[in-house]
């Protein structure tokens, strides 16, 4: 860094200021989690430091209770399903208003875009007395459509991303070499907008597994995910199972987050090769 | 033989107003080499799109062997297309984009590594196969995207400007390229092309586009020598375009006055026996003979001047000689000619070498007439 020869004071200090800057902003971010987290692990129900005795008892509890589990499994499958659904119809809406020609596309994409944008809660009450009137409340399949109305938009805008930057001469070329549009989307365009569907899958996944207003309103006590049981844990007999279940929630977070930077370096180097070959 | 592809009246609008292609009548011969050639805007893309089946006509029909074609989509087509930009899928090796069409058309497995490394061959890329198009240089990435458009034999292979992003000693070498090939699988090509070179040296015939209109469609001989009006002939090559006066006209020959100048003859362009006076005399700089002084042939045209410039361009130079009466004249000559800029002179050629034509060369609808050749940019 040869920058850093010959700065003044000035700048030193200013170059000090920002990261400290930085370094507060991050404790402010993360720090209230990074401080629960070690929580999980005392083997007293207290939820304060000093920490009496380490201890895995609430991981433990956590395994063994029947409500957990069911907590557990509840998320997995509403998300999972929710993830799949959301990311069929995002990549067909977003290739879809990608190569229409047609007038009124801008009003679609709002449209599309209003389960992102209005207060959750507004559209959990909504949902909740549409789904009630055809008796989709309280069931599987009503919250895995909530999760996908709420989850289907960020996949339309990951999948555009990527789509902004694909040449449509390859469809036309597919097209005059035989391919049937189908066999041309399967062969060329979702290998190559693959990226901006993963990284969209994972973020629906994230908005499912994250949500607690709408499953509030739409799950009944069979459904209830982790984030409900969570909650409601903590509203009533308070237990650290909680705090074992947020580290886990946590970790599963960060994984996410590692996975999405992974790709998009992946990307980018891959899209660093083609515009080096494209310069030749 | 019946012509391969035949646009019938075909007419293109993209807005629902303006045309960009204008009631175009156009035959292709099966294995012929055509070219559309014409200025920016004037339709070509959109005529090679229609035929492709990626823009449907609004009014008129194509045929192509004898078949109605316009609600035919385009992968049923069986026409290959070359795109400028490439096209190659970039998430396949080389090979997997030329084994693409043949396992589309369900081929077997061995067929398609055969029909592969032979279409490899064909563009002279042996080896390359399991490459990434992002590997190979723009004349190679264009030489894959011609193998690919091949190797599946289409009925027509279509190419929009395919030399376009390639430097100029690279795109003269893929036009040698592109002409033998064609030479060797006989497959009908239909190619577009703002380079008029390129046209001239690649083509059997040469269909001149202007604002969604075939001007005129030749071979590349009759194009240069005969064009059919004064667009052509400013388009094809360099012309000069001398505006002057119809005296008289008979089967063949015009007499013109230019002013100031003189009288010359020239054979008649598209002056039929209309009554217009106004006419244009194009004629091709390498054909005028310079001489200090007069010759007095009776059988060619001559009028006096003095030269305003000298360009020397290696390989030859141009005069650009003021005549009397103000108009300017360019004139190819060999570089050993001594000429000194404002030394009177005399340019003669024959009048078979000029023609005359009473439309004007381009846009005259804002009242401007564009007889560019015939002012040197200083
Ligand atoms: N998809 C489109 N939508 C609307 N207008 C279009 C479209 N494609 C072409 N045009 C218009 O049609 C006219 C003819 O375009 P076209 O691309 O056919 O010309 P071209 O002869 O291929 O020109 P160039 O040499 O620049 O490629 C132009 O005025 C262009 O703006
Ligand atoms: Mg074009």
């Amino acid at each position: 860094m040869k920058a850093g020869v010959g700065n003044t004071s000035a700048q030193r200090a200013g170059t000090i200021a920002l990261r400290l800057f930085g370094l507060l902003f991050c404790i402010f971010l993360i720090g209230p989690i990074l401080a629960f987290v070690p929580m999980s692990f005392n083997g007293v129900a207290l939820l304060h430091y000093p920490i009496e005795s380490f201890s895995l008892r609430w991981y433990w509890d956590l395994f063994s209770s029947s409500e957990w589990r069911l907590a557990f499994f509840n998320s997995v499958v509403v998300a999972t399903s929710a993830t799949v659904l959301a990311t069929a119809l995002g990549v067909a809406a977003a290739f879809g208003l990608w190569r229409g020609r047609f007038r009124g596309q801008g009003f679609i994409m709002i449209l599309i875009m209003t389960p992102m944008i209005v207060p959750s809660v507004i559209g959990a009450v909504s949902m909740y007395f549409s789904f009630a009137q055809v008796g989709l409340h309280y069931t599987y399949v009503g919250l895995i459509l909530a999760h996908t109305a709420m989850a289907a938009p960020i996949v339309v805008v990951t999948v555009s991303a990527v789509l902004a930057r694909f040449d449509g001469n390859l469809l036309r070329a597919a097209a005059s070499m035989g391919a049937h549009p189908l066999l041309a989307f399967r062969r060329i365009t979702l290998p190559l907008i693959m990226p901006g569907v993963v990284s969209g899958a994972v973020f629906a996944f994230a908005i499912s597994l994250d949500d607690v207003v709408v499953a509030l309103f739409l799950a009944g006590p069979d459904q209830r995910t982790l984030p409900v049981q969570m909650y409601m844990r903590s509203t009533d007999l308070f237990d650290l199972a909680t705090a074992a279940a947020a580290s886990l929630m946590f970790v599963v977070a960060i994984a996410m987050m590692v996975f999405l930077e992974l790709l998009r370096r992946r990307d980018q180097l891959s899209q660093k090769h083609s515009g080096a070959a494209a310069g030749q | 033989m019946a012509p391969i592809v035949e646009f019938k009246n075909i007419s293109k609008s993209y807005d629902g107003q303006s045309f960009v292609i204008n009631n175009l009548n156009l035959d292709v011969q099966h294995g012929e080499f055509l070219t559309l050639l014409g200025p920016s805007g004037s339709g070509k893309t959109t005529a090679l799109m229609m035929l492709a089946g990626f823009e449907a006509p609004t009014n008129g029909e194509i045929f192509v062997e004898g078949r109605p074609y316009s609600s035919l989509p385009p992968h049923k087509r069986d026409i290959g297309v070359v795109f400028q930009s490439y096209a190659l899928f970039p998430h396949m090796t080389v090979g997997d984009n030329i084994a693409f069409p043949l396992q589309v058309r369900g081929h077997a497995a061995q067929d398609i590594g055969r029909k592969v490394a032979a279409a490899l061959d064909m563009v002279r890329l042996p080896g390359v196969a399991s490459r990434k198009p992002s590997e190979l240089s723009g004349g190679q990435q264009q030489r894959v995207a011609l193998a690919r458009a091949l190797v599946y034999e289409p009925k027509i292979v279509l190419m929009d400007e395919p030399l376009g992003a390639l430097d100029r000693q690279l795109r003269e070498e893929m036009q040698m390229e592109i002409k033998s090939i064609h030479a060797r699988v006989g497959v009908t090509f239909v190619y577009v092309t703002h380079d008029q070179g390129e046209a001239l040296t690649m083509s059997d015939r040469v269909a001149i586009f202007r604002r969604g209109v075939i001007e005129q469609i030749a071979d590349p001989q009759t194009l240069y020598d005969r064009p059919g009006n004064a667009f052509v002939a400013t388009f094809i090559g360099d012309s000069n375009l001398l505006t002057g006066r119809i005296l008289g006209r008979d089967a063949s020959r015009t007499m013109l006055e230019i002013p100031g100048a003189g009288t010359i003859a020239a054979s008649a362009g598209d002056i039929g026996d209309g009554n217009a006076n106004d006419a244009y005399v194009a004629i091709r700089p390498e054909r005028i003979l310079v001489s200090r002084s007069r010759t007095e042939d009776v059988g060619r045209n001559e009028l006096s001047g003095t030269i305003d410039k000298t360009i020397f361009f290696g390989d030859h130079l141009k005069l650009v000689i003021r005549l009397e009466g103000g108009q300017l004249l360019q004139v190819k000559t060999e570089t050993a000619q001594p000429f000194q800029q404002g030394q009177a002179v005399s340019a003669s050629w024959s009048p078979e070498d000029c023609i005359a034509f009473t439309s004007p060369p381009a846009n005259t609808r804002d009242g401007v007439v564009q007889s560019l050749k015939n002012t040197v940019a200083a």
